[in-house]
């Protein structure tokens, strides 16, 4: 029997250890209800140690319930006096997570004064207590001391190590080369806890901070894979994903808070994201959600300062930011943000000068510095700006996006302005004389369209940088390659890229650079207050307006997925830009918002347009907007449009009909396969006003050679969607069919109607133009090359035949412009160039022009005899005149 | 002393008309499309040496490896045929003469040094160094159009053009800037001073965009990189129409003489030869001023140009004029 009862004692540790074991791996596998389960039995049994104790404390802080944990943490401080020291860092962690900051600090203290075994950890989170509430000099001289600590050989654990990273990377702040301490110091913990994902979370965190995405993103996303329930990992995939600007970004921050409600952290990113995305009164909510956890997080009180800043309501932003400042004077975090949110809702003047409030507060905020710099370059105030990006680069070297923009600004030497009338095309000087021309052209078309129209004139001249390299242009516009736009307004300055810029697939630089300077239009009339569905909606209904084929255009997957239900009604038509639903959601929601105003120009006339943004400029919301100017609630005009669009898209609706109940049924394409080119043309067959099936079978029998077959099905196609224009339009295999058996005339009339209905396709531009011109119709042939010309210019031949064409139809001003661009081409034979221009210019009736070409031309070449005539022609006309 | 003054302005403008050489070596093809195709260039280069820019036939001296089966040929692409005819021009050149040596067909690289591949054992630079020396005092270009001819840059000296068709030995690919260095002659459209003559620096830039062009145009990346170094410094460019360095000598560097235009020393016309004079001493004030462009202001230089090239082109219209060009 005493054996027994000895065994019977001995047997409870034993137990309680595999159960404390359990609960470990349950709280490092991300179980943390499990874990929470495990231990607060042992604790109830009498049998959690103070490293169980920690643990729950720390499972209950996963989830949210900071209380909870506040209060068990305070019950075990009670009963257990002799252990209680261990687990005071955790209970002032969650007392910290709920704003208790004095608690929290005596918490650490006690930590610290008792030596327990994470009082590095402790003296980590006063200092941090100490920087957050401005003491700035005493947390450094603290952070400070972790070196002399790990130089010692005194932080061997992995939390230690952390506590030591995390000290330099504060320290980092003033000495950069701490970042690199940092790094190692993580590095280190990482090789001493290879299962706990927290160093690594932490690591890919001060990467992000840095703007580092490649390297953070492999660390936090080593951190899922140990750890997919932990919220704060999914709110730094959250905003390593808004860096990257992916849609993704704020499903992935909702899985944060599914996964602890009352995690301060992802409230105030999913408030910063949809702030970004123009959604202010729901960033409120969500500033005020964290809050409610910690009243006196910085981050929270900034991004509900960002939002009443954006809102216009001054007494709420004057309230917050004076909260924030009784907590923390010297903090520049509130005003960077509410800069950086501007910047993001467009207002980019406002944007400088909240930086410089922030720098001027804080001198040392390098992330204020960097802020000031690049909104200075996109108001193109590019001498400031580099002044502001330096200094902010110098204090954080490290940071990708700054040395990223420096570098870039760097290779500015070799660039040079061109002024037109309105605009100073900023762009590489190898290509300035072959772009010039033609961009310059249609700036200024689109300024005296728009500006007329509009009834507003930009107060300067607008900068238009325009880059060969995709990634310049990316690089200039978000920081960083990768960008998939290719054009970007900021008010005053426009970034594009070039036309026909590597590693894009074609486009149109013409309608983009239209739509852009519509957006100036737009940003102006509204003081940058235009909802960005709005903007963007009404630039393509700008392109579309500028010329036939223009812009993006109603296609068949935008009336499947419209016709689904995939879309959203005007009222949420953001949502489409800020929260995509399917891969195409944001490309259908400009289409779409083009469609609302080709729906207003048609229900009410053009003027309630400029009527609207001038609304926005007021401050007014969407709702508040349309009732005024429309007289209409939401509902309505959701309703009204809903019946626009079905109308006037009625034939291609029907013949979409069949395709879309296949969908429904869930059957799937096997396009491309001869059992589903024999299925399809069954189907075509059976139902020649289904227009997929009919447009299915056309386009593989072309593709496959068989273009006679493919005759029949393509005309189908064509009758069933006259309006499609895309890459796999029936058109452009008609024309080829047309063309196989001869019939030239059929091939060119199929070639015009396509080139309308996109602004694509360049080689049906230049075989419409061959074609035009062997019928002979130069006139038409030019105007046919002048919009290839949209989509690429580095095309001497046809540049060449432009000429010539605009020549014989007397043109000149075009021929002028051809030649120039040819020139710019850098052409072999400059003299000859050079002539030629003269010729254009003298045809065009400036003298002075053409003597200054054909000078140019016997420089190079003075027995040039052709142009020794003009030389001695224009000047007996100038002795004459 | 005015009319002392006059001969001296003319001798100074004015080329003594020295004649030019041109030699071409058809190195070992290696089979029949290759020997064709060399073969086929050395023809071109040839008909528009003698055609095009009135070299005369007797100047015109071509080694082939299989001599009896081309036309034109004067000797056997091998180390003897070649030392006989640097020999032969030697021999028969004046100073001041101009001799352009063309090597077409492989070439091959031995340790750090180019080969061009012949009958017998293949050439480097060191024998063609010695070869030239018996040319010193005539104004040679050197043109080697094989690949890793970059190795031959080594023969830079005074007085000399080499141009090279890759920038050194690693370039191995068999380049296609020597198709295109004789489509410049050939063609003419590389006249981009349109004096109707082709320099070695306007053959070599046609050539070097053409062969960018080819890549360029092809999606394939450029293997090869043409190079000129005239100015003995051994730092050869690969654009020696803007490059300060190297390109004056090749500039200068004329094959031959457009057909139609007249020489001044040979005409026996009084008025033309008078014209001539008067075009030289023009074409020397517009190469004085384009010296002086970056130091006047450009309405200033385009009013100085200007009235300088009215002044050429009324003297050139009186120069066709007198001599009967159209």
């Amino acid at each position: 029997m005493i054996g027994g009862v000895f065994l019977a004692l001995a047997a409870v540790p034993v137990v309680a250890h595999a159960q404390s074991a359990e609960a470990r791996e349950a709280l490092w596998s991300g179980r943390y209800e499990e874990a929470i389960q495990a231990w607060e039995v042992l604790d109830r049994q009498g049998n959690a140690t103070a490293a169980d104790m920690r643990g729950l404390l720390v499972a209950y802080m996963r989830v949210g319930q900071y209380e909870r944990a506040i209060e068990v943490g305070r019950e075990y401080v009670e009963k257990s006096p002799a252990t209680a020291s261990d687990i005071l860092n955790r209970l002032g962690e969650a007392l910290y997570a709920t704003g208790d900051v004095e608690g929290a600090r005596s918490r650490f203290q006690g930590a610290m004064a008792a030596g327990s075994t994470d009082a590095l950890t402790a003296r980590l989170n006063l200092a941090i207590a100490d920087f957050e509430r401005g003491a700035r000099w005493q947390a450094m001289e603290s952070f400070g001391s972790f070196i002399d600590i790990y130089n010692e050989g005194l932080a061997t654990s992995a939390a230690d190590l952390m506590a030591v990273a995390r000290a330099c990377t504060y320290l980092g702040l003033e000495d950069p080369q701490l970042f690199h301490d940092a790094v190692r110091a993580y590095d280190q913990s990482i090789a001493a806890a290879p299962t706990d994902p927290e160093p690594r979370l932490r690591l890919g965190e001060l990467f992000l901070d840095k703007y580092d995405g490649t390297e953070a993103a492999g660390l936090i996303g080593e951190a899922l894979l140990m750890d997919d329930r932990w919220a704060r990992v999914h709110v730094a995939e959250a905003r390593r994903l808004q860096f990257e600007g992916s849609a993704d970004a704020l499903a992935r921050v909702e899985r944060a808070l599914e996964l602890n409600p009352r995690l301060v952290a992802a409230w105030v990113q999913r408030a910063s994201i949809l702030l970004a995305g123009g959604s202010r009164d729901e960033a409120i909510h969500d500033a005020r959600k964290a809050l409610e956890v910690d009243a006196g997080s910085m981050e929270a009180l900034a991004v509900l300062a960002a939002a009443q800043y954006l809102e216009g309501d001054e007494q709420a932003y004057a309230t917050t930011a004076a909260t924030a400042a009784a907590r923390n004077s010297r903090s520049a975090t509130l005003l960077e943000t509410v800069a950086e949110q501007a910047a993001h809702n467009r207002l980019y003047r406002e944007a400088v000068a909240l930086s410089l409030q922030a720098v001027a507060v804080d001198p040392n905020s390098w992330e204020a510095w960097g802020t000031l710099g690049l909104n200075q370059l996109r108001i193109g105030e590019i001498e400031a700006g580099r002044e502001s990006l330096e200094r902010a680069f110098a204090g954080d070297p490290f940071n990708v996006w700054y040395k990223n923009t420096l570098d870039l600004l760097d290779t500015f030497a070799g660039y040079r302005s061109v002024d037109t009338a309105n605009f100073s095309l900023f762009m590489r000087e190898d290509r300035a004389d072959l772009l010039a021309p033609y961009l310059g052209a249609v700036a200024e078309e689109a300024w005296e369209e728009l500006t007329t129209r509009y009834g507003y004139v930009p107060p300067g001249r607008v900068r238009v940088e325009v880059f060969e390299r995709h990634a310049d242009f990316s690089v200039r516009t978000v920081g960083l390659a990768g960008l998939g736009a290719l054009g970007v307004a900021f008010g005053p300055v426009i970034v594009v890229d070039a036309p026909g810029v590597a590693g894009m697939s074609e486009f149109n630089w013409g309608s983009t650079l239209w739509h852009e300077i519509a957006h100036v239009i737009a940003m102006g009339l509204s003081g940058s207050r235009v909802p960005r569905w709005f903007t963007e909606g009404l630039s393509v209904y700008e392109e579309h307006r500028a010329r036939p084929g223009w812009g993006e255009h109603v296609d068949p997957s935008f009336l499947l997925a419209y016709l689904r239900g995939d879309m959203l009604p005007v009222s949420r038509i953001n949502e489409g830009f800020l929260r995509p639903r399917y891969p195409q959601h944001i490309g259908h929601s400009y289409v779409q918002g083009s469609l609302v105003f080709e729906f207003l120009d048609e229900q009410f006339g053009f003027d309630v347009i400029p009527r609207l943004l001038r609304e926005y400029g007021h401050g007014a919301t969407d709702a508040e907007a349309v009732a005024v100017v429309l007289g209409w609630d939401m509902a309505e005009l959701d309703e009204r449009f809903d019946q626009y669009v079905r109308t006037r898209y009625a034939g291609p609706i029907a013949a979409l009909q069949p395709h879309l109940e296949r969908q429904l049924e869930g059957e799937h394409s096997v396009a491309g396969t001869s059992d589903g080119l024999a299925a399809a043309r069954e189907r075509a067959d059976a139902d020649p006003e289904d227009f997929i099936a009919q447009l299915q079978v056309g386009t593989e029998l072309a593709e496959a050679g068989h273009l006679y077959e493919a005759e029949p099905y393509l005309r189908r196609a064509k009758r069933l969607f006259p309006g499609h224009g895309g890459p796999d339009s029936p058109y452009l295999y008609l024309a080829r069919a047309y063309a196989d058996r001869g019939d030239l005339g059929a091939a060119l009339g199929e070639l015009t109607t396509l080139i309308s209905l996109t602004d694509k396709h360049l080689q049906a531009r230049l075989w419409l133009a061959r074609l035009l011109e062997e019928s002979g119709a130069p006139e038409a042939a030019a105007a046919a090359l002048e919009t290839a010309f949209y989509i690429d210019l580095d095309l001497p031949d046809e540049l060449a035949s432009a000429a010539r064409l605009h020549e014989v139809a007397g043109n000149w001003p075009a021929v002028v412009r051809a030649r120039k661009a040819l020139l710019g081409l850098d052409p072999v034979d400059r003299a000859a160039a050079y002539y030629e221009l003269a010729r254009a210019h003298n045809g065009a009736g400036d003298v002075s022009a053409s003597r200054r070409a054909v000078l140019f031309a016997l420089e190079i070449a003075p027995s040039y005899q052709a142009a020794q005539e003009l030389l001695l022609e224009l000047r007996a006309h100038r002795s004459q005149t | 002393m005015l009319a002392t003054g006059i001969l001296v302005a003319v001798a100074m403008v004015l080329p003594q008309n020295p004649s030019s050489w041109l030699l071409v070596i058809c190195g070992v093809g290696g089979d029949a499309e290759h020997r064709e195709a060399f073969d086929g260039r050395a023809q071109a280069l040839m008909t528009a040496a003698m055609s095009r820019y009135a070299v005369d036939a007797s100047r015109v001296l071509y080694l082939a490896e299989r001599p009896a089966e081309v036309e034109r040929a004067t000797g056997r692409a091998d180390a003897a045929g070649i030392g006989d005819a640097f020999e032969r021009i030697a021999a028969a050149s004046a100073p001041d003469d101009l001799v352009l040596v063309v090597l077409l067909g492989h070439g091959s690289a031995q340790g750090p040094a180019g080969r061009f591949n012949i009958l017998g054992p293949d050439l480097g630079p060191a024998d063609f160094e010695t070869y030239l020396q018996l040319l010193v005092g005539r104004r040679v270009g050197f043109v080697n159009t094989t690949s890793t001819s970059g190795g031959f840059l080594e023969l830079a000296a005074p007085g000399r053009v080499v141009i090279t068709a890759t920038a050194n030995l690693r370039e191995r690919e068999e380049p296609r800037f020597g198709e295109f260095f004789v489509e410049a002659f050939a063609a003419g459209a590389a006249d981009l001073d349109k004096d109707e003559r082709i320099s070695l620096a306007e053959a070599f830039e046609y050539a070097s965009r053409e062969v960018a062009r080819f890549y360029e145009d092809s999606g394939r990346m450029q293997p090869e990189h043409a190079m000129l170094e005239d100015n003995g410094d051994n730092e050869p460019s690969r654009a020696p129409l803007t490059d300060a360095g190297d390109g004056q000598l090749a500039r200068q560097m004329v094959l031959g003489r457009a057909v139609s235009s007249p020489l001044a020393d040979e005409s026996e016309d009084p008025v033309l030869h008078r014209l001539l004079v008067e075009r030289a001493t023009l074409q020397a004030s517009l190469d004085e001023l384009r010296s002086r462009k970056d130091s006047l202001a450009e309405d200033d230089y385009l009013a100085q140009l200007e009235e300088l090239l009215v002044r050429i082109a009324e003297t050139d219209a009186a120069i066709r004029a007198r001599d009967g060009s159209p």
